[in-house]
C-alpha cells in the first residue's frame, strides 16, 4: 500500500474530479490522491494524511479561490513543509501572484487551464524524480 | 471649433516674451505719469499767468477810477474855492487807496512794463498836489491855469497809458488762457492715446491668455474623455481576466474528461474479453449490479464526512483481504457507492475483486465524464452569452427598450465565480416595466455596483438585488453586508478619481461614471450605509424614445 500522496486543491468540483482521475490513470496505485475545495479544507486533509503517516509529495493548487488565494496557501504550506513540491494550476494567470509563489513558496511549476495530460504528467514525474 | 496648434507652443514659451511687454508697459506708464505731471504744472503756471494778467487788468481799471476820482476831487476843490475838511479827508482816502493799488501793481509787475504808468502817475500827482496847494491858498485862477496847462494833458496821457496797459493785459490773459487750453486739450489727447494703447496691449494679453486657457480646457476635456475610455478599458480588462478564468475552468474540465473517457474506454475494451473468463456467475451478477448502481448515482464530492465514509469503506474492504483497499474504496466512492455494499461481497471475496471494480469504473466513468462535459459546455455557452450582452455596443446612440433585470442577470452571470461560494445571492425581483435607455451603459452601472459590493464583503456575505416600480420609473437596490462606507467617503465617492483602493488598483472613476450614466437617463443614484449594510438605490424613469 502506498504511503505517499498527491493533493489537489480547486474550488471547482469537476476540476478536482477529472484531475484526480487523470493522475490516477497516469500514476496508478503508486500514490494516494486526495482533493480539497479550498485552503481550509486542504489543511484538514494535510493533517489527516499526516496522522495516517502518509507523506505528501506534491500539492497542485488553483490560484483564484474564495478566501485564501493559491499563492498564499502554497506559501503557508512551504513554510510548514518545505519538502512538499508546490504546483499551481490556474485559469487566470496573475503574473504577480505567480512570481510571489515562485519566490515565497518555491513554486515548482505553473500549469494553465485548460492543461494537457502530457503537461501534467511531465510536471509531476520530473518533480518526483 | 478653433484650429489652435499655435497656442500650445505659446504656453510653453510664454515666460520669455512676457517679460518684454511688461517692461515697456511700465516705462510707458512712467513716461505718461511724468508727462502728466509736467503738463499739469505747465497748465497751472499758464493759468497763474492768466490770473495775474487778469488781476493786473482789474487793478489798472481801479487805477483809472482812482485817477478820475482824484481829477473830480480837484475840480470839486476848484468849484468850492477851498479845500474843506471833507475834501481833505476824501483826498487822503483816495491817496491811500491808490497807494495800495499801486503797491499791489508794483508787486505784480516784474517786467517793469508799468514803470511808465508809475512815473506818469507820480507826475500827475505832483501837479495835482501843486494845484491843491494853490486852491488851499485861494489862488483858484492859478490852479485852473495849471490844470489847463499840464494836468489835463498828463491826465490824458495817464488815461491812455492805462488803457493801453489794460488792453495788453487782456490780450496777455487771453493768450495764456489759449495756451493753457491747448495744453489741457493736448494732455487729454495724450492721456487718451496712452490709455488706449495700454488698453490695447492689455486686451491683447487677455486675448492671448484666453486662447491659452481655451486650449488648456480643450486638452483637459480630451484628457477626461480619454480617462473615461481608460476606465472602460480597465473594467473590460478586469472582466476579461475574470472571463478567462470562467472559460478556462470548463475548458479544463472538458479536455481532461475527454482524455479520461478515452483512456477508460481503451482500457475497458482491452479487458472486455476477459470478463467472462475471470468472473464466475455470482461475481458477474455482483459486477453488473455495481455498474448499474454506478450509473444511477452521483460521484461523492470531497468533504470531511465523505473522507470519513471512505475510511470506513477502506476498513470494510480490508476485511475482504484486498491488497489496495484504499484505492478500491476511492474508486467506489468516485462511483458514488459507499453504503449497502453487501452486494459486492461475491465480487470482493474472489481474487479478481480489484480488477473488476477498476473495470466497472472504466465502463461507467465515461457517463459521468460526459455529464461533466455537457455541464461545462452549458456553462461556457452561458458565459459567452453574457459577454455578448455585455459587449453589445450600441452604435446608434438611440435609446432602446431595456429590461433592467436582464442587465442585472448578465452581470451576475459574469461574476458567477465570485458569487457562487461564500456569497448568498438573494433576488427580490418584482415585475417592473421595460424602460427606455442605453442597455450597455446600464450594464456598466450594475457591474460597478455589484463589483464594489463583492469587494466590500471580501467575497463573503449576502448580496440582495431588488427591483420595484416606483412612481414613473423603476428602482433597483443593491444591498451588501460589507464593511460599510464612512460618511466622509460617502461625500466624495462620486467624485472623479476618488478611490479608497490602493494606488494602481482602482481608477476612482467607477462610481463617477455610474452616476453620469444614471444622470444621462434622468435618474438618480443614492446610498445608505452603515457597517454590515450598504444599499445603493438607482432610480430610472420609464421615459420615452
Amino acid at each position: 500500500m502506498s504511503d505517499a500522496a498527491i493533493l489537489c486543491v480547486d474550488d471547482e468540483v469537476t476540476i478536482l474530479k477529472c484531475l484526480k482521475e487523470q493522475l490516477k490513470r497516469c500514476f496508478g496505485n503508486r500514490y494516494i490522491y486526495e482533493v480539497a475545495q479550498n485552503a481550509e479544507e486542504a489543511w484538514i486533509v494535510i493533517d489527516e494524511l499526516i496522522s495516517e503517516e502518509i507523506k505528501i509529495l506534491i500539492i497542485v493548487s488553483d490560484w483564484l479561490m474564495p478566501g485564501i488565494k493559491g499563492d498564499e496557501f502554497l506559501t503557508q504550506v512551504h513554510q510548514r513543509f518545505p519538502k512538499i513540491v508546490t504546483v499551481m494550476l490556474t485559469g487566470q494567470a496573475d503574473e504577480a501572484a505567480i512570481e510571489r509563489a515562485r519566490r515565497e513558496a518555491n513554486l515548482y511549476a505553473c500549469l494553465h487551464k485548460p492543461w494537457t495530460e502530457a503537461e501534467l504528467q511531465q510536471v509531476i514525474s520530473t518533480a518526483l524524480d | 471649433m478653433l484650429s489652435t496648434p499655435k497656442p500650445i507652443g505659446s504656453i510653453s514659451s510664454a515666460p520669455i516674451p512676457k517679460l518684454k511687454p511688461k517692461l515697456s508697459t511700465w516705462s510707458v506708464l512712467l513716461t505718461a505719469l511724468i508727462a502728466a505731471i509736467m503738463s499739469a504744472t505747465a497748465i497751472y503756471q499758464f493759468n497763474q499767468i492768466a490770473e495775474r494778467s487778469n488781476n493786473t487788468r482789474l487793478l489798472l481799471t481801479r487805477v483809472k477810477e482812482q485817477v478820475s476820482r482824484l481829477n473830480a476831487l480837484e475840480w470839486e476843490g476848484i468849484a468850492k474855492g477851498e479845500i474843506d475838511e471833507n475834501l481833505t479827508e476824501e483826498l487822503a482816502e483816495n491817496r491811500q487807496s491808490t497807494d495800495i493799488i499801486l503797491n499791489e501793481l508794483q508787486q505784480i509787475d516784474q517786467q517793469d512794463s508799468l514803470s511808465n504808468l508809475f512815473s506818469l502817475y507820480m507826475l500827475y500827482r505832483t501837479e495835482i498836489d501843486d494845484a491843491m496847494g494853490l486852491i488851499a491858498q485861494g489862488k483858484i485862477k492859478e490852479a485852473i491855469d495849471i490844470d489847463a496847462d499840464g494836468i489835463d494833458e498828463i491826465y490824458d496821457d495817464l488815461y491812455a497809458e492805462v488803457a493801453i496797459l489794460e488792453k495788453r493785459f487782456i490780450e496777455q490773459k487771453e493768450q495764456t488762457r489759449r495756451i493753457a487750453d491747448f495744453g489741457t486739450s493736448a494732455s487729454l489727447i495724450l492721456s487718451a492715446a496712452i490709455i488706449g494703447s495700454l488698453f490695447h496691449r492689455f486686451s491683447n494679453k487677455l486675448w492671448a491668455k484666453n486662447q491659452a486657457l481655451e486650449t488648456a480646457l480643450q486638452d483637459l476635456q480630451q484628457t477626461q474623455s480619454q480617462l473615461i475610455q481608460q476606465e472602460k478599458m480597465a473594467a473590460l480588462g478586469q472582466l476579461i481576466a475574470g472571463v478567462a478564468h470562467e472559460i478556462n475552468n470548463p475548458l479544463g474540465t472538458i479536455k481532461a474528461s475527454a482524455d479520461n473517457t478515452h483512456k477508460a474506454l481503451q482500457e475497458a475494451l482491452v479487458e472486455l474479453p476477459y470478463l467472462h473468463q475471470r468472473l464466475n456467475d455470482a461475481e458477474q451478477a455482483s459486477f453488473f449490479e455495481l455498474v448499474q448502481r454506478a450509473l444511477n448515482s452521483q460521484p461523492l464530492i470531497a468533504s470531511t464526512e465523505n473522507r470519513a465514509l471512505k475510511r470506513k469503506l477502506t476498513t470494510q474492504l480490508q476485511e475482504y483481504g484486498l491488497e489496495n483497499a484504499r484505492d478500491t474504496a476511492d474508486l467506489l466512492m468516485d462511483m458514488g457507492i459507499h453504503e449497502q455494499t453487501e452486494f459486492l461481497a461475491p465480487l470482493l471475496k474472489g481474487d479478481q475483486g480489484e480488477w473488476a471494480v477498476q473495470f466497472a469504473y472504466n465502463l461507467t466513468c465515461s457517463f459521468i465524464n460526459n455529464q461533466m462535459i455537457l455541464r461545462a459546455v452549458d456553462r461556457s455557452a452561458k458565459i459567452v452569452f453574457a459577454l455578448k450582452s455585455y459587449a453589445r455596443f450600441d452604435q446608434t446612440g438611440k435609446k432602446q427598450r431595456v429590461e433592467v433585470t436582464d442587465g442585472l442577470e448578465t452581470v451576475i452571470e459574469i461574476y458567477h465565480n465570485q458569487l457562487k461560494r461564500n456569497i448568498e445571492l438573494i433576488r427580490d425581483y418584482q415585475p417592473i416595466p421595460a424602460i427606455w435607455g442605453y442597455p450597455d451603459e446600464l450594464i456598466q452601472v450594475w457591474t460597478n455596483l455589484i463589483h464594489n459590493a463583492i469587494q466590500a464583503m471580501q467575497s463573503k456575505g449576502k448580496l440582495m438585488l431588488t427591483t420595484r416600480q416606483q412612481d414613473d420609473g423603476v428602482e433597483v437596490s443593491i444591498t451588501d453586508t460589507g464593511s460599510g462606507i464612512s460618511p466622509e467617503v460617502q461625500q466624495r465617492m462620486f467624485d472623479a478619481f476618488f478611490t479608497t483602493k490602493a494606488a494602481g488598483e482602482g481608477s476612482g472613476l467607477g462610481l463617477y461614471i455610474s452616476q453620469k450614466i444614471v444622470e444621462k437617463h434622468q435618474g438618480y443614484i443614492a446610498v445608505e450605509s452603515q457597517p454590515g449594510c450598504t444599499q445603493f438605490k438607482v432610480w430610472l424613469p420609464i421615459g420615452a424614445v
